[in-house]
């Protein structure tokens, strides 16, 4: 599909049309080479297909991988490439304002350390949630709380363990489970898990923290 | 008594752990480690962590499984609770403030390092201490 202007008299092609090409830079990518290119770190959309996929094969950098497995660029620098390749073009950048490239090589994922790590993790946070739960109780003093009621409702000393105890480990079991809206792998609503959420939340602030990290020390690659 | 038992319950478990974890420790945690496509496994532990020991916990039920189980309770939720103090101090950003009031820019690893060293030796004099 190309569309040709009428007034395209010097009929030079696609190439010295005013045209303009939208970018938008993805905040984090990863990479399993060293040679960077624009379609790597950017999705690139313009009227035009084929000189859409020019663009995004332009090399953008190569990685230094001894130095850094990661690199910062900013889009001024992505603009920068494509303008001294295509000075007729229009860029309008609809992305992140930098972007972060992460060189993962092409070794294989070890599974087996995934798995160990995971199980790691998971130790944590059963013990963890558990030792929370149970400072929780010792702290406030539940049992004592429950031999009151016990004694308000009753009029007299609870014997052995009772209803109460019973209904408050369910209530405390359904509201978790409500409260990370799932059991298993089931979800009880579409909506994502608060972890999900906060998952989401953190990359992002370690992505922001890395930005500035890059631009206060210079290693951002940029157009000066 | 059904009804305080259950909304107690309830109350708890949203007020506790939101608490736990509005300081997002366990996506530190899966972000470390990179495992962050499997959080989900992570929830299901803690949902399993805080029913079981909270039976415990309430039924004061004896587990008898010795001190194979002591040791991973003790190195795990000593790894949690290590790190949700952090994670509280940081979220009231008491260190970012000292360092700029003190005009700190080097060595922020190494002050990290002693934190850690003078928390865990507070630790063993609190439990150790001849009496």
């Amino acid at each position: 599909m190309k569309v040709r202007n009428s007034y395209d008299k010097e009929g030079v092609g696609d190439k010295m049309k005013k045209e303009t090409v939208y970018l938008k830079l993805e905040q984090d990518v990863k990479v399993p080479i060293y040679q960077v290119t624009v379609g790597d770190v950017a999705s690139v959309t313009c009227c035009d297909n084929v000189l859409a996929a020019k663009i995004k094969v332009l090399h953008l950098f190569t990685m230094n991988v001894e130095k850094s497995k990661r690199q910062i660029i900013s889009v001024s620098k992505v603009i920068d490439m494509i303008i001294q390749e295509y000075p007729e073009l229009e860029l309008q950048s609809i992305g992140e304002m930098d972007c972060i490239v992460e060189y993962i090589g092409d070794k294989k994922h070890n599974k087996l350390w995934d798995m160990v790590k995971i199980i790691f993790v998971s130790c944590i946070a059963f013990f963890g949630a558990g030792f929370g739960i149970m400072t929780f109780n010792e702290d406030v003093s539940v049992k004592d709380v429950f031999g009151s009621l016990y004694q308000y409702v009753y009029g007299r000393e609870q014997d052995g363990l009772g209803v109460l105890e019973l209904t408050y480990s369910l209530g405390l079991a359904v509201g978790i489970v409500l409260f990370y809206n799932h059991i298993g792998g089931r979800r009880i609503t579409k909506d994502p898990t608060p972890l999900e959420v906060q998952m989401r939340v953190y990359e992002q602030e370690v992505n922001n923290a890395l930005i500035e990290t890059a631009n206060r020390k210079g290693e951002l690659i940029d157009v000066d | 008594m059904i009804l305080i038992g259950i909304s107690a319950g309830f109350l708890v478990a949203g007020g506790l752990f939101t608490v736990l974890f509005t300081v997002g420790l366990i996506p530190r945690f899966a972000g470390k480690t990179r495992t962050g496509s499997h959080v989900k496994i992570y929830e299901t532990a803690v949902i399993l962590g805080s029913i079981f020991w909270n039976l415990v916990s309430i039924y004061d039920i004896s587990l008898s499984l010795g001190w194979l189980l002591l040791g991973l309770y003790g190195f795990f939720s000593g790894i949690f609770v290590g790190c949700l103090a952090l994670a509280i101090a940081e979220m009231l950003n008491g260190l970012p403030i000292f360092a700029r009031r003190i005009n700190f820019r080097r060595g922020l690893g190494i002050a990290i390092l002693f934190l850690a060293i003078g928390k865990g030796i507070g630790n063993l004099i609190y439990f150790y201490k001849p009496h």
